[in-house]
Order: structure tokens, then C-alpha cells, then sequence
């Protein structure tokens, strides 16, 4: 039992008496089952939204994007903010698969398929706002380095747009490889409890005949560790490139050396507040409190506190800079953006991002559902007036006052943001009746060791 | 000449590994080994030598890395040279920083899709590939080694015989995968399990019932009669824990219930019950 | 419980000597007027690392110590001067700071293993409380040197000369922060909160030795998780005190964390060192290759991490070109070619190479070398940052910087050598202390 052996001092990862079979059971309840009222509601307000969103999106591509609220001034505003803020999100997912894989946390496992399955729907919604943002996106091709009739003419790799192209391309092929894969084992289980002939036959088709020999599972281990090993510089590097459309330029408020890190730290922050979300919700709903424990939301929690005192270190950083290196743009930059017209997007960013992580010090605190819950929400609310802060405030005054003027959102703009959400949890909840939300191979490797009736025997043996 | 497949089955994988490792040095020769999860140890334990795939990756992130550079420097540099922000355009090295992120993200791009369409490759994983586990539980809660050249059958036996098995069959294998099937499916292999059902009433407490599963095509429920609050059940000893205050009582009932399964299981596979009659064999006070 | 070696002892005690008579000949040789310095530079005969366009070079990095138009009337001579006598005080002040950086990040490794309940690490905490031992002599050394700057002993903070700061109208708007009494009060302040966290968090780790419960473990997580929050604030204002104000027109947001990815990757190199030497030596019979692995996975990690940061700085200067932030790179690859993208072979290329594979990560001589490499990068890292505003085009590694590697190098090991010696080398109160001893990867 060597290899099973976990400290006494820590916490169990799955409670609840469980075995094996009941592991198994568990996670394949929800989609043996159907979905209750909830699902029902839920599922139709998103469905609703996602609908609007489209319809928002048709009416931007037939007649430009003169529906959206920018101006010559201010030429990106919900859009890119939008576009960052999902992208964002999406980074807390290979996190949790890759970076804590690497770290051998052994409580990603409760979480990592539902934070997989978080990133893949948000890269989606991310990789919309780039392509209906282009004003012709059936020419959206053009993106692509292929030859061409016209000379040929090429896409400009000096551009980090076009660095986004293959980031973002990059990161959502790798991130979907890396969450099918580990999914072929749970896919497996679920057929081979199939009894339904149409379950059976989608199940052996998305499981791609796994049969868990040794040899298999060797290297799907090692699969696993090299991809994540290439998972974690691009989730870094993704998020990099995002922060480079706006560092690599010459802007205050947006040229400055620190976008890289400190964007990245935003986006795991963001990233597990809404896994925090998503989960609160899920583990209640489908009965998965064993695996989903006090100690994942506590221990997550406690990402979100370190990633925001990360984001808050950089805000004072930049402010200090600001003033330091006596260049009068940048200062009036961050004065405008505490002081200025959009005073309130800036405050309501420091509140949500720098004060609420903060109380999950305590212990009380971070050990609450509901507080939990509403600081997940809050957060995401601070980051998104993170990005609008950076590009609106930074864009709409900037070298030249004869051009400062203000940028309010249309309908449109509110409305395709909203659809994207919508969208967003019509995957998610999709997902979360047909996936095995739980990576239960993994879950058992880990219940000898950290299983609770497992750790009582053990530690009972000791004493 | 039959073709007989010995499958030795257990429910633990420490008791997996201590049988592999008894079974090795008896000089018995595994075929293959099916398990729920990875356990660690089996491959050394097989002596299976170790994969090679973490080298492919890299050698297919070089392939990434030399395309990347070729192409931005055939684009940027060779076809057509353009005067961007005043940076030297007729020279690769003094735009490289900018060139940069793109070359990182196309190694990064190669090196993980080549690696794991080569996994797929090897380990024969794709779409509508038919899955090879010769029990449905293997990716649940059983372990299985496959042993299918052996001389002496009796002495196999009384090898495996030494270890904390579950179970074994011995499977008359005449061809292809399918007939394996249908043998495993007429073959003695049912059972039985205790569930709840999904569904809470109102304060709380779930059914109690008995999931009857025979191969991998059919499967049912039925009652016990028995509500109770999940919490109180201890899935791996199958009864009622002390905590609740009439455990004595129900686990007393689902002793009778559990006898009566072990004896339907025996009448089925003797053919005296069919599958379908066997929950009112059980259930029938 | 260890003992120092004799060989130690020696080792130290031989390159403390040569490095003071490196040092002192350091500063005997340094013209002490401007005439000395005029001499010096003819015999030179304009020499062998500067590039034919010598003269308009000096206009650069004069310039970019001085704002163009706001004349301060130096004359070249005198400015040759002061860099030519900077030297010495550049050469102890580099390596100075980078054996105090390592400890100092071997002090936060340390706190970062506590705050995230690392279980494969508790065995080797011992080894980094010995590290971290260095953190006071080692700041007071750095301190001293930022005193004798203070009293004007030296060049390399222009902002403290007033004459500079007078004509200079960039400095003048932030000399309420680059103030001499406040730039003390502020090295003190830093100093003293991570040399109060080392002594608290040694002595409940000692304490917890021989304690029945886990109360000192707890007390410790909590210290090192309040620490960190400390440590990631005053580090970042340190590295802007400390190095960044010696070019005081220049500016970088991420330059806190720049610094301290250096400081973490040379901590965890060393730690990798001394444990292999301790184990060599019989000592740490419960360390294997399964933890040398981990430490070898951390060396390959932040030195890309590393990496990461310096392309993040160098690309985003580069790429929007605004003067003055770009003349700090152009003095730096003009000037310093050799060190500067020598430093990223040695800092990232090697490391890279030589550590991805997995069995390389097990193998003592292997990672010993990588290691050497990588604390000679991060010298070089420290050294690139520092000079060529200290001493501008008149740089060489010479005996100045050897002597002064050698004495902060023989201090530096007695020091953490003696430290190993004040404690038991294996945590045994230390509740994960189990888990460290089973710790098997790969399974």
C-alpha cells in the first residue's frame, strides 16, 4: 500500500464511504438519468439568450458594424473586451489539467473535466468576436497564411493579431485534444453500461473503442504528462499574445511590459471564479458533493485570492510606474481611468478584483457556499471591467484631445454579449447531462489514498 | 485444437498487482491486462518497456519549429518584404522577436497533435473502433488479466487459484471478437448490485435497489423495499452502518436478500432460472 | 546532524582571500582623478571590445544618463571617469547582490512550499533554512554598499549626486521617492521583514521537531502564506531601488518580477547543488532521484518562465521602439553583445536542452552541470542589468568581478554551511514528512 499513502493532515478528496463501483455509479447518474425541471429552465432562459445573441450577430453581419457603438476614437470596446474576458476564462481550465497535473495536485481531479469542458465552450465564444468583429467576415479566410491569386499576398506575422490567430487556433485544437482524450476512458465506462442501443452506439463511437489495456494506459499517462508539459507555456503564452494586441503598442495604458504576467494571473482568476460557478451549481444539481468537496471549493478559493492579490500587485504597480517615469500621458492615463468619466468601470473594477479576494483570508469565508458563490460572481464582473477599463478609458483619450470623445454600447453590443452567455450555458448544460462531468478514472486512482473511509483506516492502523 | 481464453478477474488493484507479479514468476504468460485506471506499478510489473511517445513529441515539435521558421521567412522575408513600423525587412534574425510567438505556437501545435494522433495510431484508437475489454466491468470496478497460451490448464488454475481472485472464466475462443461476445454474453455472466435510485422523496431518503446486469446488452432494477438516506449505506460492505437506529433490522433483511442472490446467480448459471425470472427469485419473501 | 568538512572550511576561507586581493586591486587600479583616467584610456588605445563607432556610442549611453537638452556640462572625460571608477564598486555590488538573491529566493521558494502543503519537499527544508541563513550577512552586505553610495564613495546611483539631480528635470520629478534617507529607510524596512520571517518560520520549524501536535506546523503555513503577500510587494520595490533606479530615465512595470524569476531560478539551482553535495557526503539518506527530479523539473520550469519574462520585456521595448525606453536595450547590445544574448543561451538554451529529458533530471552530474551554468547565466543576468549604466562601455570580466565572485562566494558558502550545521538536516516533526520519504515519481 505504499504508493497509496497520503498524509494524515489532509483533507479527504472523496467523502461519502465510496468504492469503486459507486464512483463509477455516481458519475454515470446524471446521464443515465434525464434532466429535472431546473435543467429545463435554466437550459430554455440560455437558449433564449443565445438565440438573441444570433439574431444580434445576423443583423451586425448583413448591415455592418455601424449597430455596434464605436467611433473612429474608440475603435474596439465590448468586442475585444468580450473577446479577452472569455478567453480568459477559458485559461482556468488547462490550468487545472495541466499546470495542476504537473504540480500532482491530487484535488483537480474532482474538477478537471467540468473546467476542461469550461474552456473549450469559452475559447468558442472568445474565437466569435474576432471573426464578426472583422466588418467582412466572409472574407475571414484571409486570416489564413495560404497562397493566393493576388500576388500572392500574405498575412503580416509582425501582427499580433495574426500571433492571436495561432494562438487562439493553437490553444482551442490542443485544449479539445487534450479533453477528448482523457475523456476516452469515462466514455468507455459509460458504454459499457449502456443498454439503450442508441446510448450504446454514440458511446462506443466517441470513445473510439478504448479497452484499457496496460499498454494503453501507459501511454495515455504519458500522453497526459507531455501534453500537459505543452499545455502550460501555451496557456501562458495564449493569454501573452492576447496582452501583446494591446502591449506592443505605443498607447498609455496599454504599453507596458508587465501585460504579459499580469494578464495571465487575471485570467486564471477569472477563469476559476467561474469554475467556481459552474460548480456550486453542478455538484448540487447532479448530487456529486463527494467528489466536488468543501476542500476543492476552499482549495480554489484559494487560487482566486492568490490571483487577485497577483492582479492587485500589478494595478499598484502600473500606478507607480505611472507616476515614476515621469512621462505626463501615462499619469493622465490612470488619473483619467480613477477620475475621469468612466471613473466608475475603474472603481468598481479595484472593488470586485483587488478588495472582495481578499476576504478569503478568512477561513469562515472561503469554507461558504454562498460566499463562494457570490465572490465567484463578483469576480467575473471586476474582470470584465478589467478589459473594458484598459481599452475604453485608454483609447478614449489618448495623445490627442481634439479626439477624445465617449463610447456607449448599442443594443447590438449588450445583446451579442449576452447571446454569448447564452450560448456558453447551452454547452455547458448539454455537456453536463451527456460527458461524464467527473473524470472518474482518475477519481479512482486517487480514493485509496484519499478516499475518507480509506484515510480513517489507514490512520486508525497507524495510532 | 480449441482456443481457450483464461480470464482471472479481481476487484482490487493491489490484489491485481500482487497476482501479476505471482503469476510472472510462476511462469505463466499474460496476454494482456484491462483495467479501469492506471495502476501504477502494472507496467513494470509486466516488464512492458517504456513508451517512447514523449520523444516523438519532441522530435515532431522540431518538425514544428523548423516549418514555422521556414514559412515566416519565405512570407516575410523572401516573397514579399514589406516596411513595417521601419523594422529591417530583408533580415529574418532582426525581426525574429516579433516572428517569435508564431514559431511557438506552431511548435507547441505539432508537437501535440502528431504526438496524440500517434498514440491513437498505436493504440488503435478511432471512431467506430470496437472496444476489446472481454467484461463490461473492466471499466468499472474489475481488473482482468487474459491469459491465452498456456499448456496445462489444471496448473493455471490452481496458480491462479493462489491469488485473491474474484473470479474466472475460461471462455472457448473459436474466432473473431464477435463471437467472444456472444459467448460472454450466454456465458455465466451476471450481476448483481445494490443501487438507489435517483430520485429523493421529499425528506430526503432514496429507494433501495437491486441492479441486475447481464453482459453488456441488458440490465434492470427493482426495489428492495428498503428507504433510507444514502448517507447511512456503506457501499463497500453492502449493508446498513450502525448509525442508523433500525440498521439491525434492514441489514438483517438484506442478509436474507444477499443469500438469495448468491443462490439465484448459481441457479442461473445452471440454467434453472432465466435472467428475467431471477429478480423474483430474489425479491420473492 | 552535519558537520562542516574541512574541505569547506578551506574552500572558503581561500576564495574569501583571493577575493579580497581581487577586490583590492580592483580599487587600487581604478584612476582616482581624471587625469589617472585620461592616461588609462590612451594606453588602452581605444580597445578591443568597443565597436569602431566608439565615439557615437558615448553619446548614446552619455546620453542615456544624462538628458540631452538638459546639460548637465559633463565633459566626456569626466564621464569615462566615473565609469572607469565605478568599476570596482559595479563588480562587488553585482555579486553582492546576486548571493544575496539567491537566498533571498530560496526564502521564498521555501514560504511557497509551506503556503501550498508541498509533500515532496519537507525533506529538503532544512537544507533551504541553511540557504536562507545567508539572507542577513548578505543584506547588510548589500545594505553597506548602498550606505557608502549614499555618502557619495561612488557613481552608481547618479540620482544621489544633487549636482545631477539639479540639472536633470526626469530625476527631479521623482526624487520624493529617489531620495537618499528614504532609499535607507526603505532597504532596512524590506530587509528586516524577510529576515524576521526567516527566524520565526526556523525556529517553529525546529520546534516542530519535537512538538506532539501540528501546532507549530500550522502556525508556520499561516507565517509563510502572510509572508508571501509581504515578500511580493517589497520584492518588487526592492529590484526597482536596488537596480532599476541605476538607470534612472528608464522604467519597466514588469521589471519586479523579471528580477524575481532570476532570484527563484538560481534558489532552486542551489538548493539541487548542496543537496547533492550533502548526499554525496552520506548526509540526507532519505533524499533520492525521485526529489532531484522535482528540483530538476523546477531548474527546467523557471528557466523557462524566466525566459518568458525576459522576451516579454526585451520584445514589447523593442517592438514599439519609443526612445526612452528602447536606449536602454541598444546600450545593452551594443555594448554588452557577448553578455547579453550570451545570457539567454546560458539562461534558456542549455537549460532546455540539457533538462527536458527525464532521465537527465535524475542524474547527479548532469544537474550539477546544468546547474554551474545556470548560476553563471544568472550572474551574468545580474551583470548585464547593473553595468552598463554603472560603467557603461568600460566593462570587462576581469579580476574586479572574479575577486568579487570569490570573496561573496566563500562568505556565502561558510555562512550557509555553518547554518546546515545549527539544526538536525532531516525536518522530522514535520507532518509531511512521510509523504517526502515515499515520494516516487514516475509511479
Amino acid at each position: 500500500m505504499g504508493s497509496h499513502y497520503e498524509a494524515p493532515i489532509r483533507k479527504p478528496l472523496v467523502t461519502g464511504n465510496k468504492s469503486y463501483h459507486q464512483i463509477t455509479v455516481d458519475v454515470a447518474r446524471p446521464i443515465e438519468g434525464s434532466a429535472n425541471k431546473q435543467w429545463w429552465i435554466v437550459f430554455g432562459i440560455s437558449l433564449t439568450l443565445f438565440m438573441w445573441g444570433i439574431g444580434c450577430i445576423i443583423y451586425t453581419v448583413s448591415t455592418g458594424i455601424g449597430t455596434w457603438g464605436l467611433n473612429k476614437t474608440v475603435g474596439w470596446a465590448w468586442d475585444i473586451t468580450n473577446f479577452v474576458w472569455w478567453v480568459g476564462i477559458g485559461h482556468a481550465g488547462t490550468l487545472i489539467s495541466a499546470v495542476l497535473l504537473l504540480f500532482r495536485q491530487k484535488w483537480r481531479m474532482g474538477i478537471n473535466r467540468s473546467a476542461e469542458a469550461m474552456t473549450i465552450f469559452s475559447v468558442i465564444q472568445a474565437g466569435l468576436f474576432p471573426v464578426i468583429h472583422m466588418g467582412r467576415p466572409w472574407l475571414a479566410y484571409w486570416i489564413v497564411p495560404i497562397p493566393n491569386t493576388f500576388g500572392s499576398l500574405w498575412v503580416n506575422f509582425n501582427s499580433p493579431l495574426l500571433w492571436d490567430v495561432f494562438a487562439i487556433s493553437t490553444y482551442l485544437t490542443v485544449s479539445l485534444v487534450f479533453w477528448w482524450t482523457g475523456l476516452l476512458p469515462d466514455f468507455a465506462m459509460i458504454r459499457d453500461r449502456a443498454v439503450k442501443p442508441f446510448q450504446k452506439k454514440i458511446y462506443s463511437l466517441v470513445s473510439f473503442g478504448w479497452s484499457g489495456r496496460a499498454k494503453d494506459w501507459q501511454r495515455f499517462e504519458e500522453v497526459s504528462l507531455v501534453l500537459a508539459g505543452l499545455a502550460t507555456p501555451l496557456v501562458l503564452s495564449v493569454h501573452t499574445i492576447v496582452s501583446f494586441d494591446f502591449a506592443t503598442s505605443v498607447i498609455p495604458g496599454w504599453h507596458t511590459t508587465i501585460f504579459p504576467p499580469y494578464f495571465v494571473a487575471g485570467a486564471i482568476f477569472s477563469g476559476f471564479a467561474m469554475v467556481q460557478t459552474l460548480l456550486l451549481v453542478m455538484r448540487k444539481v447532479c448530487n456529486l458533493e463527494d467528489y466536488i468537496t468543501l476542500q476543492h471549493i476552499e482549495l480554489m478559493n484559494i487560487v482566486i485570492m492568490i490571483t487577485g492579490s497577483i492582479v492587485g500587485c500589478a494595478y499598484i504597480t502600473e500606478l507607480f510606474i505611472a507616476w515614476y517615469s515621469g512621462v505626463e500621458y501615462e499619469q493622465y492615463a490612470f488619473l483619467n481611468r480613477a477620475t475621469g468619466p468612466y471613473w466608475w468601470a475603474y472603481w468598481a473594477m479595484m472593488t470586485c478584483n483587488v478588495f472582495s479576494p481578499q476576504f478569503m483570508w478568512f477561513k469562515k469565508l472561503r469554507t461558504s457556499i454562498t460566499f463562494s458563490f457570490v465572490i465567484s460572481i463578483v469576480v467575473n464582473i471586476g474582470m470584465w471591467f478589467e478589459r473594458f477599463v484598459i481599452i475604453v478609458t485608454s483609447l478614449h483619450r489618448d495623445y490627442l484631445p481634439s479626439s477624445w470623445t465617449m463610447f456607449s454600447p448599442t443594443f447590438v453590443d449588450i445583446g451579442i454579449f449576452l447571446g454569448t452567455i447564452g450560448f456558453f450555458f447551452v454547452l455547458f448544460l448539454l455537456y453536463s447531462r451527456t460527458f461524464p462531468v467527473i473524470a472518474q478514472a482518475e477519481v479512482k486512482t486517487i480514493l485509496k489514498s484519499s478516499g475518507d473511509n480509506y484515510k480513517q483506516t489507514r490512520d486508525n492502523h497507524v495510532k | 485444437m480449441l482456443n481457450k481464453h483464461v480470464h482471472a478477474i479481481y476487484d482490487d488493484d493491489d490484489k491485481l498487482l500482487s497476482a501479476v507479479k505471482h503469476l510472472r514468476s510462476s511462469g505463466v504468460s499474460i496476454k494482456d491486462v484491462f483495467t479501469p485506471f492506471p495502476v501504477h506499478g502494472l507496467d513494470h510489473a509486466l516488464d512492458l518497456k517504456p513508451t517512447r511517445i514523449a520523444i516523438a513529441a519532441f522530435i515532431y515539435g522540431c518538425i514544428g519549429l523548423t516549418t514555422a521558421i521556414l514559412m515566416i521567412n519565405y512570407i516575410m522575408i523572401v516573397d514579399w518584404p514589406q516596411n513595417i513600423g521601419g523594422k529591417p525587412s530583408f533580415s529574418f534574425m532582426e525581426n525574429l522577436p516579433a516572428f517569435v510567438p508564431v514559431i511557438f505556437e506552431l511548435t507547441v501545435f505539432f508537437a501535440g497533435h502528431l504526438m496524440v494522433i500517434t498514440f491513437y495510431v498505436r493504440s488503435s484508437l478511432w471512431p467506430f473502433k470496437k472496444a476489446e475489454n472481454p467484461i463490461p466491468e473492466t471499466t468499472d470496478d474489475k481488473f482482468l488479466i487474459q491469459i491465452t497460451s498456456f499448456k496445462d490448464q489444471k496448473k493455471l488454475m490452481s496458480i491462479i487459484k493462489q491469488t485473491d481472485y474474484h473470479n474466472i472464466d475460461i471462455i472457448e475462443h473459436q474466432a473473431a471478437v464477435a463471437e467472444s461476445n456472444k459467448l460472454v454474453n450466454e456465458s455465466s455472466q451476471v450481476s448483481v448490485g445494490f443501487v438507489f435510485h435517483s430520485r429523493k422523496y421529499s425528506n430526503g431518503s432514496s429507494n433501495l435497489r437491486i441492479q441486475f446486469t447481464k453482459g453488456r446488452g441488458s440490465q434492470y432494477a427493482k426495489n428492495t423495499g428498503i428507504r433510507i438516506f444514502r448517507k447511512y449505506w456503506s457501499s463497500s460492505k453492502n449493508s446498513v452502518s450502525s448509525k442508523h437506529p433500525e440498521h439491525e433490522l434492514i441489514n438483517k433483511k438484506l442478509e436474507n436478500i444477499k443469500s438469495k442472490i448468491v443462490s439465484g446467480k448459481e441457479k442461473f448459471k445452471n440454467g434453472v432460472i432465466s435472467f428475467e425470472q431471477l429478480h423474483n427469485y430474489v425479491l420473492d419473501n | 546532524m552535519y558537520v562542516v568538512s574541512n574541505n569547506i572550511k578551506i574552500l572558503s576561507l581561500v576564495l574569501v582571500v583571493l577575493g579580497l586581493l581581487g577586490i583590492g586591486y580592483g580599487f587600487y587600479s581604478s584612476p582616482k582623478t581624471i587625469e589617472e583616467s585620461k592616461e588609462m584610456i590612451a594606453s588602452m588605445g581605444h580597445d578591443s571590445h568597443s565597436h569602431d563607432s566608439h565615439s557615437s556610442h558615448d553619446e548614446k549611453s552619455y546620453n542615456s544618463n544624462y538628458d540631452g537638452d538638459h546639460g548637465h556640462v559633463m565633459s566626456h572625460d569626466e564621464h569615462v571617469f566615473h565609469q572607469l571608477a565605478n568599476r570596482p564598486w559595479a563588480a562587488v555590488y553585482v555579486a553582492a547582490f546576486f548571493f544575496f538573491m539567491i537566498s533571498l529566493g530560496t526564502l521564498a521558494f521555501y514560504a511557497i512550499q509551506r503556503a501550498a502543503q508541498a509533500g515532496w519537499s519537507p525533506l529538503l527544508f532544512r537544507v533551504m533554512e541553511g540557504i536562507t541563513g545567508y539572507l542577513l550577512p548578505g543584506g547588510i552586505f548589500v545594505i553597506v554598499i548602498l550606505v557608502l553610495s549614499v555618502m557619495h564613495l561612488n557613481h552608481l546611483f547618479i540620482w544621489m549626486d544633487p549636482e545631477v539631480v539639479e540639472h536633470d528635470k526626469i530625476i527631479k520629478a521623482k526624487s520624493g521617492y529617489l531620495d537618499s534617507t528614504f532609499f535607507l529607510i526603505r532597504a532596512v524596512f524590506y530587509l528586516s521583514g524577510w529576515v524576521i520571517y526567516r527566524y520565526v518560520s526556523r525556529r517553529l520549524s525546529i520546534a516542530q521537531d519535537n512538538s506532539k501536535d501540528n501546532k507549530n506546523h500550522v502556525k508556520n503555513f499561516k507565517l509563510s502564506a502572510a509572508f508571501l503577500v509581504f515578500f511580493l510587494v517589497t520584492e518588487s520595490m526592492m529590484s526597482w531601488d536596488w537596480i532599476m533606479s541605476i538607470d534612472p530615465h528608464w522604467f519597466s512595470t514588469l521589471f519586479g518580477w523579471y528580477v524575481f524569476a532570476s532570484m527563484v531560478v538560481s534558489a532552486v539551482t542551489t538548493i539541487a547543488l548542496i543537496s547533492i553535495y550533502l548526499k554525496s557526503n552520506g548526509y540526507l539518506p532519505n533524499i533520492n532521484s525521485n526529489h532531484l527530479h522535482d528540483l530538476a523539473k523546477f531548474m527546467f520550469g523557471f528557466s523557462v518562465f524566466w525566459a518568458y519574462l525576459w522576451f516579454s520585456q526585451f520584445m514589447l521595448i523593442w517592438y514599439s521602439n519609443i526612445p526612452e525606453e528602447v536606449v536602454y536595450f541598444i546600450s545593452r547590445m551594443e555594448d554588452y553583445p557577448l553578455t547579453f544574448w550570451g545570457m539567454v543561451v546560458l539562461n534558456l538554451i542549455f537549460p532546455f536542452l540539457i533538462l527536458i529529458s527525464s532521465n537527465f533530471k535524475r542524474s547527479n552530474w548532469i544537474i550539477v552541470m546544468a546547474g554551474i551554468i545556470i548560476l553563471i547565466g544568472h550572474y551574468v543576468d545580474v551583470f548585464n542589468m547593473i553595468m552598463p549604466s554603472a560603467v557603461g562601455d568600460q566593462w570587462f570580466i576581469g579580476i574586479p568581478e572574479i575577486g568579487s565572485i570569490m570573496f561573496f562566494g566563500g562568505i556565502f558558502i561558510y555562512v550557509v554551511f555553518s547554518s546546515l550545521t545549527k539544526a538536525p538536516l532531516e525536518a522530522s516533526g514535520d507532518p509531511f514528512n512521510t509523504e517526502s520519504k515515499k515520494f516516487v515519481y514516475p509511479h
